[in-house]
């Protein structure tokens, strides 16, 4: 009886954070159009199939540089391919490749960076010398450097552009696990015995992970914008494959004669990444009232 | 409404409120009226939330947006009401520091850590009064001087970081007082410092007030201090003022419920030592909703329904000594008389003969690295050659300043950190430098509370999981209901109620907070529990449950403490022996009783005299000790006694050779060439 | 002082050697052989024996890697691959473009970014906040070269006012020189400033919350010199070692830049190398272009040690 009674009050707790949190998220107006964006592109790039009934690598009968018809609503590409369907199965591509590399970013950088934290010494020295070094090549160097090496792919950039963000979620996690591991609690934790490694996983992480949580939906918009840039110039995402960036750089050719072919993918491109930032700059808010519309 | 003649600061019905949310707003000052007289020196005490310091900054009009300040505010030598003139006016500007200049509570932050403290100070002459700046360098260099600041010509070229805390607390007097001002606000000026560095400025601001003619208004939590050092007192609480009146009346006879509530919950230097103290039920108000009535009839022990009835004015109880409250003196009184004096006094103790844990000449060195190999170079002695015993059922008080080393000697004794030499013994086992493997069932024994109720539990955990943790660890309870009801029984032990267990603690206020503290400390039966500064970080209203509560457990389950803290008055008041530290040696042990009645080493006179009663009247006739100068750096330790620097009576041996401890009888051990003689 | 700053040149040594070493170390793991890269695919097998040797690939790596550094340290880069020329030759001129494009960039939104930034602090909740706050979170958002191509769209197919590919140094061509560098040079400072905005604002942000602030304000001073003098400085101080991340950035931003605008800079060299396996020009560009950032980075750290006592002090 007592227990249920406990349960349901601590249950009505819970609902009352995440209210609380939502409310704060959506405080301010613009972070509704955050939301409605990014959840409009996740949608289009869950359905692609189903949006876009054309094979975006196949060749239509329209022939080619056509503008928009009823059949093909964004007209057809330089060599007759519908670009609705690339432009609609491109949003896949995109966000695909960024929430994954952010993802194993992320995860591989709170792993290194807890054990920054928690071997310290050469370890510690080791894996800031890493951090340092990365941090003076200028990011898009490397890239290049790296695709030259591997080639470019889907996998690859995914995979290229999470070794890319590794070194901030490591510094991240380092500074907030140490901080924490600073506080009275974590002492208390070790005066009663408890194990190091267990005090990492249990107490040390699950305190340590929200500005995780923040860095990474901020990241994820600088990680499309580094794909798609890639994918510009070419060394990104291969052909066929349709990528916002690829298909720009095809079309940038036909800029004089036929704009609205260039300006679609870039104007897509835009909206999503000013959006995936807004929401972000709202999960933080809400994450962290104090920093709230500080930056 | 025109000011009383001698009155320099009136303000009339302040009320200072935030926004919270949409429709609400946190009424932080609900309609406070206070003046102050030329040369006067006037208390502003509450605990935190009261809205003292709203009160003053509301004043000032350093209430920025969305925070809204209403009333009226007269100035002496400006017409009219200062709020209609709006914060950025000439008018008001020239009243900020002009007239009134304001001292605050964080002296690391308060002063611009990029200008030099003599622009600092210069700026605020040159923005109130007509010199040139040559001549506000001289008055600046003067005021500094003033102020006990050495060579001042040198340190007006320094940065803040160059100073220490009581020092910038210094410049920041003579900033304010540079302008020649009539009012001096210090906003818990003090709080942050060392007692006797917080007794060395409140006496400077006492005659400075006097040689400068500047009338004061000490904004505190602390009611010893204003005991001390104000003339007159305003009491505030839930943004109200309940009371006010001459220091003597009011320490004498309180009359507000509150006002005397505070009295019963503050430990005092002099209580006798079976005195208990008796708390003030439940919360501080939230400013949130506050009711229509008197805001402490929810937790006032003589509330009738008429209290209910709306808010009740200040009325005279004469000899200008207001009182907001319903009942008069007379019903109090009989009320008071009526209801059984439940506190009583102080458990009994059984303090057991073998010593339970016993520390021989325990040493504590930190290395210090420098450069880019980090070479040693030298070494900080933060704990030097501390002995001591604690008995089962005994209470052992520490206490000292910043830097005196007693929280190095509390991680010492709980092995947090490997003491550089000595033994320490639990129960006769030496733990001093065991592995931790043979360590860890010893933990569960000698366990620790802490000074910050928020930080010393995670923020993530439950209640019922950070309690239940040490049992985990230990696998002491073998089935889930018998774990549940170990849990239940810790939760009723601390008074707490079972049901908040699945509560996280930001749900739980401070005080709670630290019984969570104590029922995790208490989970595995330990021996002995270091206390560090376990009341340090609460309002005294709930400081008092906590001591109470420290004791009860004492007695009922004979635990051995040791009880860390700054506060000579809790540690005097909870302990039966105590240890004075300095510069990390013990200077002298004495029973608790003892040390205050015949205090030998002159640290501890000074320590002690540091200290003010809660009765102005007892506190003039004590014997004052004054100190000079700040307690050195533990990097560069004096080579003799560690106090010789500060000493007044300090002879070239004392400078040389280091005393030791000399035992002079009932228990007492002091550690100065001065008790040797006199012997 | 001295040992600090001693130590931070230590450490940038430290960085480029490992940098160095991590370039090196492309050429090792990579799929090419450099026989064949150099001297074309008809090398005979004894040949190739001689070549091997005579490129000492049969030493141990880290032998291969200080004749490496020794070489590159005596200013010998090595050979590219797909040019069959000194690597020097192929890159100087190119990086130099590149470098100035970004230097010039970085010096040009700085002052701007640091303007908006606390007219946005100052004025936070006005209309000036929202506007230029907004301005400056949508154009952070864009990628640089979606504002290049329709910068490109309307200035040059549109409106035709300027040429859309090109470049001369200010000092070969001063009229070319403008005329080219209008455009790329503005999409890569629209960036800039945007950053730069939001950093400064959130630091302004930092500094007038500050208790000083409120000391200053207990004074009575005025409310404009409060900002002068008690925020402006301590807010503006932190941005300064935000100069070398920046770079960084500008130098990334402008491969994308010249790749849209066809300004013979390392962005396009780069992009060319890498379609081709050119190992030893890639390794020059990363090299240098990590060696700007790292002194870069060491410059504003002296720099912040002059306007800042407190780290002076310590």
């Amino acid at each position: 009886m007592t227990a249920a009674k406990t349960y349901r009050r601590s249950g009505n707790d819970r609902m009352r954070t995440v209210r609380r949190f939502f409310r704060t998220m959506f405080s301010r107006r613009i972070v509704i159009f955050g939301f409605v964006g990014t959840m409009f592109f996740v949608l289009v790039a869950l359905f692609a199939p189903l949006i876009a009934h054309q094979d975006p690598n196949a060749l239509t009968m329209a022939g080619r540089l056509r503008s928009g018809s009823a059949e093909h609503w964004f007209g057809t590409d330089y060599i007759g391919r519908d670009l609705f369907a690339r432009v609609v199965y491109g949003t896949r591509v995109s966000l695909l490749t960024g929430v994954i590399s952010v993802l194993m970013a992320a995860f591989v950088g709170v792993f290194l960076g807890m054990c920054a934290a928690y071997f310290g010494g050469i370890v510690d020295k080791l894996l800031l010398g890493y951090c340092e070094t990365f941090n003076s090549i200028p990011g898009i160097a490397l890239c290049l450097t790296l695709v030259s090496m591997f080639g470019g792919g889907m996998l690859n950039m995914a995979l290229i552009l999470c070794f890319m963000g590794i070194p901030g979620f490591l510094r991240m996690m380092r500074a907030s696990s140490l901080s924490i591991m600073n506080s009275d609690y974590i002492l208390a934790e070790r005066l009663q015995g408890q194990s190091k490694l267990k005090i990492m996983y249990k107490h040390i992480l699950p305190n340590a992970i929200s500005p995780i949580i923040v860095m990474s939906t901020q990241m994820i918009g600088a990680t499309v914008m580094m794909e798609s840039g890639l994918s510009f110039l070419g060394v990104g995402i291969s052909i066929p494959m349709a990528s916002w960036g690829s298909i720009i750089s095809e079309a940038r050719p036909y800029l004089l004669t036929n704009p609205s072919y260039v300006m679609i993918p870039c104007i897509c491109l835009a909206l999503l990444i000013i959006s995936l930032n807004i929401l972000g700059d709202g999960i933080r808010d809400a994450l962290d009232p104090a920093l709230r519309g500080e930056s | 409404m025109t000011m009383k003649a001698n009155d320099l600061v009136q303000a009339v019905d302040i009320r200072t409120s935030f926004p919270f949310d949409k429709n609400r707003r946190v009424q932080a000052v609900d309609g406070v009226s206070l003046e102050l007289k030329r040369g006067e020196i006037v208390g502003l005490v509450g605990e935190s939330g009261s809205g003292k310091s709203v009160t003053s900054m509301s004043i000032l009009q350093l209430i920025l947006p969305p925070g809204k300040v209403e009333g009226e505010v007269y100035v002496d030598g400006m017409q009219g009401n200062m709020l209609t003139y709006g914060p950025q006016s000439e008018e008001a500007r020239s009243v900020r520091g002009g007239k009134i200049g304001m001292i605050f509570q964080e002296p690391m932050t308060s002063l611009n850590p990029i200008h030099k403290v003599g622009f600092q100070i210069q700026e605020n002459i040159l923005t109130h009064q007509k010199v040139s700046e040559e001549e506000a360098k001289n008055l600046a260099i003067d005021m500094m001087r003033k102020v006990g600041i050495a060579n001042p010509e040198m340190r007006y070229n320094q940065y803040p970081a160059e100073f220490s805390g009581g020092m910038r607390q210094r410049i920041m007097i003579a900033m304010v007082l540079a302008a020649k001002p009539d009012v001096l606000i210090a906003d818990e000026a003090t709080t942050a410092l060392d007692v006797t560095t917080q007794a060395q400025i409140l006496e400077l601001i006492q005659n400075l007030s006097k040689t400068e003619n500047v009338s004061v208004i000490i904004v505190t939590h602390n009611l010893g201090l204003v005991a001390r050092y104000a003339d007159r007192i305003y009491v505030m609480y839930g943004g109200n003022i309940v009371e006010s009146g001459d220091k003597y009346t009011m320490f004498a006879s309180p009359q507000h419920p509150y006002t005397k509530g505070l009295l019963a919950a503050v430990p005092r230097l002099d209580d006798r030592k079976d005195r208990r103290l008796v708390p003030i039920e439940g919360l501080p108000p939230v400013a949130i909703n506050l009711p229509p009535y008197c805001k402490f009839y929810e937790r006032c022990k003589y509330r009738e329904d008429r209290c209910k009835e709306g808010m009740c004015p200040l009325s005279d109880r004469g000899n200008q000594h207001f009182v907001r409250c319903v009942l008069s003196a007379e019903e109090v009184a009989a009320k008071e008389k009526s209801m059984a004096d439940d506190a009583g006094s102080v458990p009994e103790k059984h303090i057991g003969e073998e010593p339970i844990l016993k520390v021989e000449n325990l040493k504590m060195y930190f290395p210090i690295y420098r450069g880019v190999m980090k070479r040693k170079v030298g070494e900080v002695h933060a704990v030097e050659d501390v002995s001591f015993v604690v008995h089962p059922g005994e209470t052992l008080g520490v206490v000292g300043e910043s830097g005196c080393g007693k929280s190095t000697l509390a991680k010492c004794i709980m092995r947090a950190i490997t003491p550089v030499d000595g033994h320490i013994y639990f129960k006769g086992q030496d733990i001093a430098r065991m592995k931790e493997r043979e360590l860890k069932p010893l933990r569960s024994k000698i366990t620790m509370i802490f000074q910050d109720p928020f930080s010393s539990l995670n923020p993530r955990q439950t209640a019922e999981s950070i309690v239940g943790e040490p049992l985990q660890i230990n696998h002491l309870t073998s089935s889930r209901a018998e774990y549940d009801a170990r849990i239940n029984e810790l939760f009723e032990l601390v008074g707490l109620d079972p049901s908040f267990r699945t509560r996280v603690p930001r749900e739980f206020s401070g005080g709670q907070r630290q019984r969570i503290g104590i029922a995790r400390a208490l989970a595995c039966n330990p021996d002995v529990m270091i206390c560090d500064e376990p009341v340090s970080a609460l309002d005294v209203s709930i400081q008092a449950q906590i001591i109470n509560l420290l004791e009860d457990l004492q007695s009922s389950l004979n635990l051995a403490y040791v009880f860390i803290a700054h506060d000579l008055s809790v540690v005097k008041h909870i302990s039966d022996r105590i240890l004075v530290m300095y510069l990390g040696r013990v200077v002298e042990t004495a029973p608790a009783e003892r040390l205050y009645d015949h205090p030998l080493h002159p640290y501890t006179k000074a320590l002690l005299s540091a200290v003010p009663i809660t009765d102005p009247k007892a506190d003039e006739n004590r014997e004052r000790i004054k100190l000079s100068g700040e307690i050195p750096s533990v990097l560069n330790r004096p080579s003799g006694c560690p106090f010789s620097t500060r000493c007044p009576y300090a002879t070239d041996r004392c400078r040389k050779e280091v005393p030791k401890l000399q035992d002079y009888g009932n228990g007492q051990q002091a550690a100065c060439f001065l008790c040797e003689k006199e012997r | 002082m001295i040992r600090y700053i001693g130590k931070r040149i230590a450490q940038t040594v430290i960085v480029m050697l490992l940098v160095s070493f991590i370039t090196f170390l492309l050429v090792s793991v990579m799929p090419k052989d450099p026989v064949y890269s150099l001297f074309g695919s008809d090398v005979t097998p004894d040949e190739y024996e001689v070549l091997y040797k005579r490129l000492g690939l049969d030493q141990p790596i880290l032998v291969r890697y200080g004749k490496w550094l020794a070489d590159i340290l005596r200013g010998d880069l090595g050979t590219s691959y797909a040019y069959r020329m000194p690597v020097g030759e192929v890159v100087g001129k190119k990086i130099g473009v590149t470098m100035y494009m970004s230097i010039v960039s970085t010096l040009i939104s700085f002052p701007l970014g640091m303007l908006f930034g606390v007219i946005t602090a100052v004025k936070r909740g006005k209309w000036q906040d929202n506007v230029f706050t907004f301005l400056a979170n949508i154009m952070g958002s864009i990628p640089g070269f979606v504002i290049a191509i329709v910068v490109l769209w309307v200035f040059c197919v549109q409106l035709k006012w300027l040429p859309s590919s090109g470049f001369a140094f200010p000092w070969e061509d001063f009229g070319t020189h403008i005329r080219t560098i209008i455009m790329p040079m503005f999409c890569l400072v629209l960036g800039g400033v945007a950053g730069v905005t939001r950093q400064t604002r959130s630091s302004m942000l930092e500094a007038i919350r500050q208790d000083y602030v409120r000391t200053a304000r207990s004074k009575g001073l005025k409310e404009n010199y409060i900002i002068n003098k008690h925020v402006l400085r301590n807010g503006l101080v932190p941005i300064i070692t935000l100069i070398g991340g920046r770079l960084a950035m500008m130098i990334g931003g402008s491969v994308f830049i010249e790749n849209v605008f066809s300004i013979p800079g390392m962005g396009a060299l780069m992009v060319n190398s890498v379609n081709k396996v050119d190992v030893p020009v890639i390794q020059v560009c990363v090299l240098l272009t990590a060696g700007c950032i790292s002194l870069s980075y060491l410059f504003t750290d002296f720099l912040y040690l002059a306007v800042d006592p407190r780290i002076s002090l310590q």
